[in-house]
């Protein structure tokens, strides 16, 4: 099929939550990169009967780009030797790449993958200020997709010194400052002072925090006052996308405590906590774990300011990257070890912590972390909020998502499943109670777009009404759910039409998605006496402005 | 369905010839047209298997090779099972990543047999290799399991990182063997330098050393001494660096 | 060209890619290079670098080379793409799509770390920004080598003791053979050469509290208490060939014993790389293929066959695979085995100082330098990305050129 300007999709069964439509058969037009509200009848057609349409998938957490994830790339021959990705049949003239994939798939593969999903847009979730030329640069290399990063804040020498200082207009001066001289989309928090702590304390016995009011070099810089400081200047800043939290404590039995906590810290204030699952944990450190979902569910239901992506654990290899390196050197050590691992402790910045790790059905924690995510999304009251995430790829790759949509979607398939999988740490687990609910294709259309692209603060996506991007898909809709949410039969992007029968026929470049708020330049100043003091970057090469 | 599937090597390469596509296993469904059409690079050039060999027999999990491979790598890569026995030398990672099986060498190989992947945190997790002649360098490196035995001499670094499973030495050994092993065992027939991380445990004689040569001298015909049978072994616990769990057997005479 | 001065400047004569250059430039030569050690002074130069065009050694315009340089390539049956020194990941990254789009071998000078590279697959690695260093390590040890060689400002720069925290640094030199640590270390400990990786496995056992030594080690395993006492430790090793052989467990023992330190204190191993921008080459190959040097695409998608398995450049040519080969880079940086191979097989050379090539490539272009006459980005060794400033106007930009022959190869003659 040509690519034409103009385009009805007719027939089609339209699932456009943002909008109100939820199944209706109705037109969809498209006329260059927009939805638009009608076109002339000999407009050209194409017959979506019996399909169900879609706006084109946002991702609102993964790992695709950026120093971390290209150290866990170099980390693992041994993955992409047994996954070649060979270069597509493209028809618009643009050079077709090859790559490979394995749980951190190269750039071009992960462009080519996210579209063969029905993906058009995906965040990445956590880059280095001092990486982020670096991150731009591999996201130029990724085809297809709108993205964007969210950049890391919260254990930064400079932020924690204005915190000491109570200096907390400045703090958000250079929160903006930040965002804009590293064309970030969002201010990300990863267990706020545990990583300084793990990098600076000199003390083995306290190499993090453990609780929201533990002090981080001065008394005066807690957790809580990091959490309190950033998700003010957020909001202040009116960015799209509030404080993206990565809690204290990932991975601990018990930490649902700290969860909640951090949660109240932050209450009445519009802020996202992201992988909740990770955070969702009963029992106590060293005895048995168990599920605290219900618990921390029942907050986030009854706080519609707080908003939150589930990441959930997919059985099989995954690579746990990230910049809470404190917790990376537990699970790298953890069990007798033997695991590969990576720490790269970034100057007076942040961590990074890769270990690669595999989630087994009869191993009972994984088994346990699989049914606390299912289970905060079926407890969850209000999809637009609770939307979906595997943190790509710690909990699972991105290949993972129709595996779990038919999970949310089918729940005989899921009992099956349950049956199989490790019981140990289940007991108390509403999944096992007989969680019944099944997702309906609404519901699906709005935790793997609109909700994302509402949280996100993205006006033009996730939804099909006039004025939106052109970004589409359409699946058939016979098979099992896996089967159709992994091959979509159409998928356009801003008008494009980059997949057709399952096949990859175009890769336009992406656009890239980025916040430029306004902010007392005074900052500069301070910043530079800083940097001249401590960097060993200079302030007029930091950043990933072009210099020209 | 024939007993055995034979490939006569026809072309002696002229370059390194990549025939990793070379596995009993995956040949045991393949019919004799399939075999000769499958993929591999002869100095880096795409290239079909008959190129370069005769096929004879089919759908056999049994695979024999002849001819002199000494250029021809990655043979038995990743295999899972059947047997396969190269009648020549075989070149360079021979069963890597090698998962079951058994594969015999009637004459010598090239390093990293029974190795890992570029990179890779392991190397052969299973399955059973027996080279008649001289081994390169890296026999056996990053073993997860299996057995990997070597009649003639080796080069340095033999079970380099072995994570466990057991690598049986004839003949001498090149220096840096056994460094960074957590588990698993190296019996040493001849004598072998050990890293200084490894610590003196006894002299005894090893059950399971005498069981596994009885082993190998009836089910491969290797021309095994009764006095390596049941002689005495020191056994060297080690890489205390790593676990020290694993073990370094030195044959110590009758 | 007016007189001029450019500041902040980043220097790639080596991996520390000092970024505090200051650039006077007067009747179009570089008068000045402040802040430049011996190294960058003499990789600025006077910044004058030849601009020509050759075809089988006669001056030709730049469509005809690129033309000719395309039917070269498209005619080979196995091409080898080479990226040398002293180019932008923007010229390397189109060097990797014609790599992609031939179906050739591709390398670059990231290889000459590989033994580092591999030993930081094979188990990960437990390492730091260079000015985490600065900023934390109360104990500095620099095994087998002394940075004031190669790398003139690294101490300077990124392991002096920061003046405001006033913290004492110990700085421990390791000689490990005739590779001897700083002349002005606190502290010496000698290991023979035999002794290495021996030594590193005693360390480490001592760090596991496991008493595995030999008295001629003792006084490594003295350091490695000292090591565990410390607050924050900086293992320095060169990830760069010297001039004596080393140990190839070496990288791996010195990989595992600073992550190994993590257990009682806090430690991060630096490998020294060298510069011409080899850290992007290895950054930009790893995002695009996968694999940080050694890809082949012969076969389609890259496979990794690094030095062991005979396919980086050095195996390749030596094994007389190749029969033609792109250059993207300034040929002076080509290793001396690579260079070598490339004697007697035709060579197209796209880069700085190319006419000037001692290979006699068939087709050569110069093009300006990347950090003197081209602007883009590089990476400094500890993959920290920074920019590329042009104080100069230079013939005609390395990564303009590489992507014409890319969009030629793609697209045919226009």
């Amino acid at each position: 099929m040509s690519n034409p300007d103009r385009l009805r999709i007719s027939g089609g069964a339209v699932y456009d939550p943002a909008n109100g439509i939820d199944g209706a058969v109705r037109d969809v037009c498209i006329e260059g990169d927009r939805i638009v509200a009608e076109l002339p009848r000999n407009a050209p057609r194409l017959d979506a009967a019996g399909m169900i349409v879609m706006p084109g998938g946002v991702d609102i957490h993964s790992h695709v780009a950026g120093p971390s994830v290209n150290q866990a790339r170099r980390l693992l021959p041994e993955e992409r030797a047994i996954d070649p990705v060979p270069a597509p049949r493209l028809e618009d003239g643009t050079l077709a790449r090859t790559g490979t994939g394995g749980t951190v798939p190269s750039t071009f593969a992960t462009g080519y993958r996210y579209a063969g999903l029905g993906y058009t847009t995906a965040m990445e979730a956590a880059v280095a200020p001092l990486g982020a030329r670096h991150a731009h640069a591999e996201l130029d290399d990724t085809p297809i997709l709108d993205a964007g990063f969210f950049v890391l804040l919260g254990n930064d020498d400079y932020l924690l010194r204005q915190i000491a200082a109570g200096e907390s207009a400045r703090a958000r001066d250079y929160a903006a400052w930040l965002l804009g001289v590293t064309r970030a989309y969002a201010i990300k928090i990863v267990n706020p002072g545990g990583v300084s702590l793990w990098k600076n304390s000199g003390d083995p016995g306290r190499r993090n925090v453990t609780g929201l009011d533990d002090a981080v070099g001065s008394s005066a810089v807690t957790p809580r006052k990091i959490l309190e400081t950033l998700c003010a200047a957020a909001n202040q800043l009116r960015l799209p996308h509030p404080v993206h939290v990565h809690c204290n404590n990932l991975g601990q039995p018990g930490n649902y405590a700290t969860t909640l906590e951090s949660m109240k810290a932050l209450a009445g204030q519009r802020a996202h906590f992201t992988h909740l699952q990770f955070h969702s944990y009963g029992g106590e450190r060293g005895k048995a774990w168990q599920s605290a979902a219900r618990d921390v569910i029942e907050y986030v239901n009854a706080h519609p300011e707080t908003s939150v992506d589930v990441g959930q654990v997919m059985f099989g290899p995954a690579t746990t990257v990230t910049a809470d390196s404190p917790v990376e050197y537990l699970l790298a050590t953890s069990a007798g070890g033997g695991r590969k691992w990576v720490n790269v402790d970034i100057e007076l910045e942040s961590g990074c912590g890769i270990v690669p790790y595999t989630y087994k059905e009869q191993a009972a924690v994984a088994a346990l972390q699989w049914a606390v995510g299912l289970e905060l999304f079926l407890l969850s009251a209000d999809p637009w909020r609770v939307v979906l995430s595997t943190d790509h790829p710690n909990g699972g790759t991105f290949l993972s998502y129709p595996e779990l949509i038919r999970l949310l979607m089918d729940r005989t398939y899921r009992d099956e499943r349950l049956k199989r999988v490790n019981q140990k740490l289940l007991a108390g687990s509403a999944l096992l109670d007989g969680l019944s609910r099944e997702y309906t294709l609404g519901e699906i259309a709005i935790v793997t777009r609109a909700g994302p692209a509402r949280l996100l603060g993205l006006g033009n996506k996730g939804h099909l009404g006039p004025g939106a991007d052109a970004d589409v898909t359409i699946y058939s809709s016979d098979g099992d759910r896996a089967k159709i949410f992994a091959t979509p039969r159409y998928v356009f992007k801003a008008g494009t039409l980059v997949v057709e029968e399952g096949q990859l026929r175009r890769a336009p470049a992406g656009r890239r998605l980025a916040v430029h708020p306004e902010y007392d330049t005074a900052v500069t100043k301070d910043l530079r006496r800083f940097f001249d003091a401590h960097a060993t970057v200079s302030f007029d090469n930091y950043g990933a402005e072009p210099v020209t | 369905m024939s007993e055995t599937i034979v490939l006569s090597l026809t072309q002696a390469p002229e370059h390194a010839l990549v025939a990793d596509c070379i596995a009993p296993d995956r040949f045991a469904a393949l019919a004799a047209k399939e075999i000769a059409s499958l993929g591999v690079f002869h100095g880096g050039r795409a290239a079909r298997l008959g190129d370069f060999f005769k096929v004879t027999g089919e759908r056999s999990p049994n695979l024999r090779l002849e001819g002199d491979l000494g250029r021809v790598r990655g043979i038995g890569t990743g295999m899972t099972g059947g047997a396969m026995v190269i009648d020549g030398p075989s070149g360079r990672d021979l069963g890597v990543a090698m998962a079951g099986g058994r594969i015999e060498v009637r004459g010598s190989t090239g390093d990293n047999v029974g190795g890992a992947r570029p990179g890779a945190a392991k190397g052969m997790t299973g399955g059973e290799i027996v080279i008649r002649g001289s081994a390169g360098d890296d026999a056996g490196v990053r073993m997860r399991r299996g057995l990997l035995v070597i009649l003639g001499d080796v080069g340095r670094g033999t079970g380099r990182a072995m994570i466990a499973g057991t690598i049986v030495l004839f003949g001498k050994t090149g220096p840096g063997a056994g460094r960074f092993l957590k588990r698993g065992t190296i019996v040493a027939l001849a004598a072998m330098e050990r890293p200084v991380t490894y610590r003196y445990a006894c002299t005894y004689r090893p059950p399971h050393v005498g069981v596994l040569l009885r082993y190998l001298r009836a089910r491969s015909g290797v021309p095994v001494s009764d006095r390596h049978v049941i002689g005495r072994y020191e056994r060297y616990s080690g890489d205390l660096a790593e676990l020290g769990k694993g073990e370094i057997l030195q044959w110590a005479g009758e | 060209m007016s007189d001029r001065s450019v500041a902040h400047v980043t220097c790639l004569g080596c991996g520390c890619a000092c970024d505090d250059i200051a650039i006077v430039v007067k009747r179009g030569r570089i008068a000045e290079a402040g802040n430049t050690c011996t190294l960058g002074a003499a990789w600025f130069g006077d910044g004058v670098v030849p601009a020509e065009i050759r075809v089988d050694g006669r001056a030709a315009r730049l469509d005809r080379a690129i033309g000719k340089a395309a039917e070269m390539l498209t005619g080979a049956a196995r091409p080898l793409v080479y990226i040398a020194g002293d180019v932008s990941c923007e010229a390397q990254r189109e060097a990797i799509a014609i790599g992609d789009r031939l179906h050739a071998a591709v390398d670059s000078l990231a290889a000459t770390a590989a033994g580092a590279v591999l030993a930081g697959q094979r188990r990960g690695r437990a390492a730091a920004t260079l000015g985490e260093i600065r900023e934390r390590a109360d104990l500095v040890v620099f095994w087998g080598v002394d940075p004031g060689e190669r790398y003139p400002r690294f101490v300077a720069r990124y392991t002096t003791a920061p003046r405001d925290l006033g913290k004492t640094r110990t700085v421990v030199a390791v000689d490990v053979g005739a590779s001897r640590g700083p002349k002005d270390a606190d502290l010496r400990v000698a290991i023979a050469p035999s002794d290495e990786v021996d030594a590193l496995g005693a360390m480490r056992a001592a760090v596991a509290g496991r008493d595995a030594s030999a008295p001629r080690l003792g006084s490594a395993v003295d350091l490695a208490r000292r090591m565990m006492g410390a607050r924050y430790t900086a293992i320095v090793a060169d990830g760069e060939p010297g001039a004596e052989a080393i140990d190839p467990d070496r990288a791996e023992a010195l990989v595992a014993l600073g992550q190994a330190l993590n257990g009682p204190a806090r430690c991060a191993f630096c490998t020294l790389r060298a510069g011409g921008n080899r850290s992007g080459a290895d950054a930009a190959l790893t995002w695009q293929t996968g694999f940080p040097f050694a890809v082949d695409f012969a076969g389609g998608p890259p496979r990794y066959r690094p030095a062991g398995e005979g396919g980086n450049a050095e195996g390749l040519l030596a094994d007389h695979e190749v029969d033609a080969a792109l250059v993207i880079g300034a040929p002076a940086t080509i290793p001396g085995p690579v260079a070598g191979g490339l004697e007697g097989i035709p060579v197209i050379v796209i880069g700085p100082r190319a006419s000037m090539s001692a290979v006699r490539p068939a087709i050569a272009i110069d093009t300006g330098v990347a950090g003197i006459h081209e602007g883009g980005t590089a990476f400094r060794m500890d993959d920290v990305p920074l920019p590329l400033r042009a104080s100069l106007d230079g013939p005609r930009a390395a990564r303009e050129v590489v992507r014409a022959l890319r969009d030629r190869l793609v697209h045919g003659a226009r």
